[in-house]
């Protein structure tokens, strides 16, 4: 079983909420996403679209393997700037119901094979400092990533003002990378953003059993 | 489906850049108001070609105009709004938190143009007095919607308490005042006001991570729409002043170049009136840029760009309604009315209907919630509660001016009606509710429509500083209900989704592994691991 992470343009969302409900995959949860797109004249003019639509869903291999080829045909993630969707093996579920509502079929099995040649690095920020991250990044080779916002909660407890709590606010920055870029990208963001700067990244990468998409090839 | 031209359309579709798509967006939502009075002008309601050719030159400033605004708003006016809000509530300091607030308050109300116009429109009162009292009353309900996010009362009560304020005072003011106040509710919060405003309480409410945040993001503009309401009733038990307004004088034109010229003419106007409406938020975003935001370079360089976009497109859209959307919609509405009440009746609701789509400042709050929610209110769902509101709001209108009656009439039921629906529905609805009140009487309320009202009264032989006014008022007030009734449908929805409730949920507690690293060991193991 996988966790399948879809990144896609706002005006696509449908067509991939369709896929989804064609393969009767578990009901994904959307977020809101930016991209960032190269330091482009039409970025500073802000007319170069960047909001990005995150959905998470999870299904068994074969479904994975269907939902990848449906949306790499359907939502043209073989052309540059449509996306991208990669899908990471899954360990273990808590509860049956849980499992049967994911759509797994609870089988042990042997370890899953890995797509060779890609990682998904993760990078867990202090907010505001996104651009620094991917200056890093695509100095090293990246050709961009995708921000979503959230809040944190640090080690001390949450600072209260009045009735209000105030977290502190975060970004997750998702980047695809070769795996032989991989550790260039990785020590870039942290030597310009590593935990002893003001953007404090937490750096790791993730396993990915299977991808589609053009922008990182 | 061919596989040669999807792949074609998809290149074009890469191509489209924001600002296209926000044009794309502001032509889907003028065309349906050019195509309504096109038809109705053609077959039904005589008007003279000029006003119709201005009309269509309007229109397409307008489309030009929201495009561009509604693009400047998202790449400056919100993150402006939002980056003051968050540092205010991570300022921690409460001195602080209040006196920013009246002074954004008061200041951005000032300048907001819709206020201008109806300070102008309104000769019964001395402009700079209405806009002082107006100013101050928007800048208390500013910091008062900031106490109430920190001490974390509920809207509902806040709200509760101040609309029987205002209806004990409106019991006791001048007839003439209250159409005036209703309306100056919904006018202040403008397309300037709303978007900053907007983006403010979200702000405040983006780095809490209490359960209220969300609904807390909204509310403002519901609050700071009651502040005028309350300084110009206030101010119609002392200030004693019996000019009675007549209507505008008719504009047609000669010939083609007289029109050209007038829309010539009016762009210094708007573009003077912009740069004021503009300027307290670009010198307050300066000022918290040097002392407290210290933004890159390039973010500030965004932004400033930005609030160029937002000012560009206010111009072209405050031209283009006022040139040609107002003058047309008074002759309209004289002689629809001429030609019968099914009729009148008719176009009012279509035009409300429609016309909603095209207040700038629906599209940001549409933008807003979307983004707050992460898509589970969806802004379709909203702007479709909206249309019905308008729609009704326009015939309730018309009604009036048809019976004479006292805006209190529909306004007490109305409200009565609103605030009830605030304690059966979800808090965020409430606030989105009373929001979307400020949010839908914009400019193209406040003069395409409202002329349109004029225009019938006149044809009615009505009085229009009683019977005309108060159409603003009205489209502010039936969203609270529409919006609310809303979140009540999808409330019950989202609770029929539930997931079924586990029977024995303590059998369910097993964590079941998918797969383990060595395959062989499978067999040997599987019947422990099935037990555990």
């Amino acid at each position: 079983m996988n966790y399948i992470i879809s990144i896609t343009n706002p005006n696509a969302l449908n067509r991939l909420l369709g896929i989804c409900d064609e393969l009767g995959l578990s009901p994904p949860v959307i977020m809101y996403g930016c991209g960032t797109a190269a330091k482009s004249v039409l970025d500073l003019l802000g007319i170069d679209s960047k909001e990005r639509r995150v959905v998470f869903t999870a299904a068994d291999d074969a479904k994975t393997r269907e939902f990848l080829y449906e949306q790499r045909k359907r939502l043209y993630l073989d052309a540059p700037g449509n996306g991208v969707a990669m899908s990471i093996p899954i360990k273990s579920v808590g509860g049956e119901l849980a499992l049967s509502y994911l759509g797994g079929d609870g089988e042990l099995k042997g370890a899953p094979e890995l797509k060779p040649g890609y990682e998904l690095i993760l990078s867990i920020i202090n907010e505001g400092h996104s651009e620094t991250v991917l200056d890093a990044a695509r100095s090293a080779g990246a050709r961009g990533g995708t921000i979503l916002h959230g809040r944190g909660t640090g080690s001390k407890s949450a600072e209260k003002f009045f009735k209000v709590t105030i977290a502190q606010e975060k970004e997750v920055i998702f980047i695809v990378s070769k795996s032989d870029q991989k550790s260039a990208i990785m020590s870039a963001i942290l030597k310009s953003a590593g935990p002893n700067t003001d953007a404090g990244a937490i750096v790791f990468s993730l396993p990915v059993n299977d991808i589609a998409g053009f922008g990182l090839i | 489906m061919n596989g040669g031209t999807q792949i074609k359309k998809d290149a074009l579709y890469k191509n489209r850049t924001a600002l296209t798509a926000k044009i794309k967006e502001g032509f889907l939502s003028v065309i349906p108001i050019v195509i309504i009075v096109m038809v109705f002008s053609l077959t039904v309601v005589p008007l003279s070609s000029d006003l119709i050719l201005s009309f269509l030159i309007g229109a397409g400033l307008v489309i030009l105009g929201m495009g561009l605004f509604s693009l400047g708003a998202e790449v400056a006016m919100t993150p402006i709004g939002n980056r003051i809000g968050t540092f205010l509530t991570k300022s921690k300091s409460i001195i602080l938190i209040l006196v920013v607030s009246f002074g954004l308050g008061f200041a951005v109300t000032l300048a907001e143009p819709d206020l201008q116009v109806l300070a102008a429109t309104t000769p019964h009162i001395d402009f700079t007095v209405l806009l002082l009292t107006v100013g101050a009353g928007v800048g208390i309900f500013l910091v008062i919607s900031m106490l109430r996010i920190i001490t974390g009362i509920r809207l509902r009560w806040v709200l509760l308490v101040f609309y029987a304020v205002i209806f004990i005072l409106a019991a006791f003011t001048e007839k003439n005042f209250l159409g005036v106040g209703f309306d100056s509710g919904g006018v202040t919060t403008g397309p300037m006001t709303v978007p900053f405003i907007l983006a403010l309480g979200v702000g405040v409410s983006t780095i809490r991570s209490d359960s209220r945040a969300e609904s807390d993001s909204f509310g403002l503009i519901a609050l700071c729409s009651i502040g005028p309401i309350i300084a110009v009733l206030l101010l119609g038990m002392f200030y004693k002043n019996g000019a009675v307004a007549g209507g505008d004088a008719l504009k047609s034109w000669e010939h083609t170049v007289a029109i050209g010229s007038s829309y010539i003419k009016a762009i210094p106007t708007y573009i003077a009136e912009t740069s004021l409406a503009l300027s307290p938020i670009a010198v307050i975003f300066v000022l918290f840029q040097l002392f407290a935001l210290k933004l890159p370079k390039r973010s500030f360089l965004k932004i400033t760009l930005g609030v160029l976009y937002t000012f560009v497109g206010l111009v072209l859209f405050l031209t283009g309604v006022h040139v040609g959307f107002a003058s047309l919609g008074e002759v309209l509405g004289k002689s629809v009315a001429e030609g019968g009440k099914v009729l009148l009746f008719i176009l009012a609701l279509l035009l409300g209907w429609f016309i909603v789509a095209a207040e700038p400042a629906v599209v940001v709050l549409e933008k807003q919630i979307e983004d707050v929610s992460s898509g589970a209110i969806p802004g379709k769902a909203v702007k479709l509660s909206l249309s019905v509101a308008i729609a009704a709001a326009m015939g309730l209108s018309v009604l009036r001016v048809l019976l004479g009656i006292s805006i209190l009439w529909f306004l007490v039921p109305g409200y009565t009606i609103a605030l009830i629906l605030a304690f059966f529905v979800p808090d965020v609805y409430t606030a989105i509710a009373f929001d979307s009140g400020g949010v839908a009487s914009g400019p193209m309320t406040a003069t395409f429509m409202l002329r349109f009202i004029i225009g019938v009264t006149q044809a009615a032989g009505g009085n229009i500083l009683q019977d005309a006014f108060g159409m603003v008022a009205m489209v502010a007030m039936t969203p609270l209900i529409s919006v609310q009734v809303m979140g009540l449908i999808y409330g019950r929805v989202k609770k029929k989704a539930k997931v079924p409730a586990i029977k024995e949920p303590e059998l369910d507690q097993n964590v079941i592994e998918l797969w383990i690293e060595n395959k062989s060991d499978i067999d040997r193991n599987s019947d422990d691991e099935r037990d555990g």
